[in-house]
């Protein structure tokens, strides 16, 4: 006999007995829920506190009666709140309510529709996703995650700069998972941040099995940004922790970060080693095409023109956010003055959004970075030593001169050891060519810069 | 049973409770009052079985017991008594009801049907709080909550103490309304964190009206029992998890406009008159200017705009708002001034410098 069957014939007996508005009250909408035949508890779900506080103090010895009647084996019964049917509550006056607001054109507040169980976002989906060179490995490992669950690339690390959408792959991963499996794969993504701040309150409030818990209850778990992670060890202990308990039930775990692993300098060598385990993918600067691809689904049909649109590409080339930044400054313009955007105006928005953080940087700046970052005195940059090691640092210098601090190439070359401007030029022209084809370059720069912009 | 009770505080005890009687329910129990007396007195109690309401009103009890009567036939006796005393007796179900020139006989119910009130467990986190601190918080914050039937979590004002401070905070997904109460004004041993459904935010704020007590409201798992030393209100909590609204609020603004409350609040009024179905209003900043422009309505309609003085910090923008949600933000303040931040595309928040406590977001409607 089923569980429903077994209540079917219970109440049909209780009906009998009581009055039917006591019945209709505390019985009508009952279930029952469970039934654990190893210790002979059967557990029955009530409307509300009330049903519950009466049906346990007057017909507990009815309802176990009779259901011992049809199962011996029963030996008592439990009884819980269902959870809150959302029409209980509603009274005529918020129904009027409801009625009169006019919804329609009125934004809503996106954050809120972050799922609180799972902190995606549901604003991010593959459909706003565009796929280019720059990002189909990042993303095509990413849709065969999405296939096998916690078998094909655990984990799965994804890195790239600022503003790449490394984010937006991320919330798009876990909005399909739970699409595709219907909910029934408990995803939970969460910042590094946020996973410090947490561990940190536990062990501030002793509570650290209620984080435990949190993030070992889960089938993917996603953490962005894991880079912060490094250089708090006891945070990278309970990741690692939380790691391997993942990892060894085959629970999918995926990473993004700025940088590789090998390149987080901190980062303590176990959680190094695990994270290489799986599957490297990075994404790396949008090539013209993806970012005209990326304007284009971004701008509402028939706002911008085709060449404003191929403008803003040519120009904003190194982070999809200032491209998007860009555009909506743009958008924004043209409807505020309701007019069709001049080149000069273009010129400007772009400037200004792009390079509002090279204001205060200075040549010096750039030098001091460099020099730290590949770990050289500073004076071989500037003087006219030809040593191996100083070339490509003194020519990564010249091209941050120029493309940070728009330099002219003889100023360039004058600083740099009294060169020539030709030199500059060359390795201004070398070091942008080299950085399409070779992503450790890339990397390099783009590490660099951010040091620069900093002021670390 | 019978207690010998002053008119006016029985009206008043009956008139707490009697909200909380059921309308609709099968079971004539649920329409009744339950009335019992204690040590302290005599204690009404109504449930409509999603709350139950309780008041004990001080009398002179001659002698203990319990009863229940239809609250439409009790409760419209006791409002209009006209005496200053009356006796309260119960025979065998029948509730008499005597004053020097009245006679009342009232057959009521067998008081052992009235519904059992469900118990608070004993693990139950009791935070404790000033009347007047709780109402002035919901009264703040309650405005921004809208009953929906897709998001019973937001549904509701969550109560939430971090951080050794209790956050309000209320939402329909339009706007949100956030009220701090520091921690000098409520006592809680404990994090915690619960969804006050908004029909009992209604009923706190009717049923709890002396600011100088002291409420103390015991949550469990289930739910939730306020009570001052005369009144109770036991209620369910809204299951769900509340959405992590902290992200929500903007840390920075664009621009910002400082104006005088009471002037916006009349503009709003003023200028919704011409304003279309969506209840949009525009409002507009010039570059370097010095006025909140206030605008609605179209040429067959009729239009109109108005313009307040304000100190303005930041670019030109231009957004469209539903003047009743714009309202609400201002309402909720009492000082002279507000300052309007205002975010392009984003949402916009309305603070303002005397009650650093309180804070209103509200985004625009596209135009």
């Amino acid at each position: 006999m089923t569980n429903t069957e077994l209540w079917k014939n219970v109440l049909g007996e209780i009906e009998l007995q009581i009055s039917r508005p006591n019945f209709l009250t505390w019985l009508k909408q009952s279930e029952l829920v469970d039934r654990n035949d190893r210790d002979g508890v059967v557990l029955v779900s009530l409307p509300n506190n009330f049903a519950k506080e009466w049906v346990r103090n007057r017909y507990h010895k009815l309802i176990l009666g009779s259901l011992r009647s049809i199962d011996s084996s029963i030996k008592n019964v439990d009884y819980v709140v269902a959870s809150f049917a959302a029409t209980s509550a509603a009274t005529h006056k918020q129904a009027l309510l409801r009625k009169a607001l006019p919804l329609k054109p009125q934004q809503p507040l996106i954050e809120l529709r972050i799922d609180p169980v799972t902190n995606l976002n549901p604003k991010y989906t593959f459909g706003s996703y565009v796929v280019g060179s720059s990002n189909e490995l990042a993303h095509a490992a990413m849709q065969a995650v999405i296939e096998n669950v916690g078998t094909r690339y655990n984990p799965l690390f994804i890195y790239g700069g600022v503003g790449l959408g490394k984010t937006h792959l991320l919330h798009a991963a876990g909005n399909t998972i739970m699409e595709r499996y219907h909910g029934s794969v408990r995803v939970f993504y969460v910042t590094s941040e946020k996973f410090i701040n947490d561990v940190v309150w536990a062990i501030r409030n002793r509570r650290m099995e209620d984080v435990k818990r949190r993030y070992r209850d889960v089938d993917v778990l996603i953490v962005d940004d894991i880079q912060f992670i490094a250089g708090k060890p006891t945070t990278e202990l309970e990741f690692f922790y939380t790691f391997n308990t993942l990892h060894e039930h085959s629970k999918q775990i995926i990473i993004s970060s700025d940088r590789s692993p090998a390149a987080i300098p901190t980062l303590e060598e176990r959680l190094r080693s695990r994270f290489e385990g799986g599957m490297i993918a990075d994404i790396s600067y949008p090539d013209y095409e993806m970012r005209l691809a990326i304007l284009n689904t971004k701008t509402p049909p028939n706002t911008l023109q085709e060449k404003t649109i191929e403008y803003i590409a040519t120009k904003v080339q190194k982070n999809i956010r200032e491209l998007e930044g860009v555009l909506n400054k743009v958008l924004f313009y043209q409807q505020y003055k309701n007019e069709h955007i001049t080149m000069k105006k273009l010129d400007e928005i772009i400037s200004e959004t792009i390079q509002i953080t090279s204001k205060n940087i200075t040549a010096g700046d750039i030098i001091r970075t460099v020099a730290d970052f590949f770990e050289v005195p500073q004076v071989e940059l500037t003087e006219r030593s030809r040593k191996q090691e100083i070339v490509e640092p003194r020519q990564i210098t010249m091209y941050l001169l120029r493309d940070v601090l728009k330099l002219s190439y003889p100023h360039i070359g004058e600083k740099l050891g009294k060169r020539d401007h030709t030199t500059a030029i060359h390795a201004f022209e070398k070091i942008s060519r080299e950085m399409t084809q070779n992503p450790t370059l890339n990397q390099k720069v783009a590490l660099i810069k951010e040091r620069v912009y900093k002021g670390v | 049973m019978k207690i010998l009770i002053l008119k006016n505080n029985l009206a008043e005890g009956v008139g707490v409770v009697e909200r909380a009687v059921g309308t609709t329910e099968k079971l004539p129990s649920l329409q009744h009052l339950h009335l019992r007396t204690t040590d302290a007195g005599l204690t009404v109690t109504a449930t409509n079985l999603e709350l139950a309401i309780q008041a004990t009103i001080t009398g002179k009890i001659l002698e203990h017991g319990e009863c229940s009567v239809p609250a439409s036939v009790f409760s419209p006796i006791v409002r209009n008594l006209t005496s200053e005393r009356v006796t309260l007796e119960s025979v065998h179900k029948v509730l008499s009801l005597v004053t020097d020139n009245y006679e009342a006989k009232i057959p009521g119910g067998d008081p052992k049907d009235f519904p059992l009130l469900p118990k608070v467990s004993e693990g139950a986190i009791v935070v404790s709080i000033g009347v007047g601190t709780i109402r002035r918080a919901l009264l703040s914050v309650v405005g921004a909550a809208q009953y929906s039937e897709v998001r019973p979590e937001i549904s509701g004002v969550l109560f939430c103490v971090r951080e050794g401070r209790l956050f309000l905070v209320a939402t329909d997904s339009f706007r949100l309304a956030e009220y701090v109460v520091p921690e000098t004004a409520f006592e809680s041993p404990s994090d915690v964190q619960v969804i006050i459904p908004l029909r009992t935010t209604e009923e706190i704020l009717r049923v709890f009206g002396d600011d100088e007590e002291q409420l103390s409201i015991s949550i469990d798992e289930h739910q939730v029992l306020y009570a001052t030393p005369t009144r109770r209100i036991i209620s369910r909590s809204v299951d769900g998890v509340y959405p992590e609204y902290r992200a929500i609020i903007p840390t920075e603004v664009g621009t910002e406009a400082l104006v005088a409350r009471q002037e916006f609040i009349a503009a709003t009024k003023l200028v919704s008159s011409l304003a279309g179905r969506a209840n949009d209003i525009m409002v507009t900043v010039e570059e370097k200017g010095k006025y909140l422009e206030l605008s609605s309505g179209e040429s067959s309609r009729g239009e109109n705009r108005y313009r307040i003085p304000a100190k303005i910090h930041g670019d030109a923008f231009s957004v469209v708002f539903n003047w009743k949600f714009l309202f609400e933000g201002l309402r909720i303040y009492h000082g002279a001034e507000v300052i309007l931040g205002v975010k392009k595309g984003g949402p916009t928040l309305i603070t303002s410098a005397s009650e650093p406590f309180i804070r209103y977001v509200v985004m625009p409607i596209r135009s």
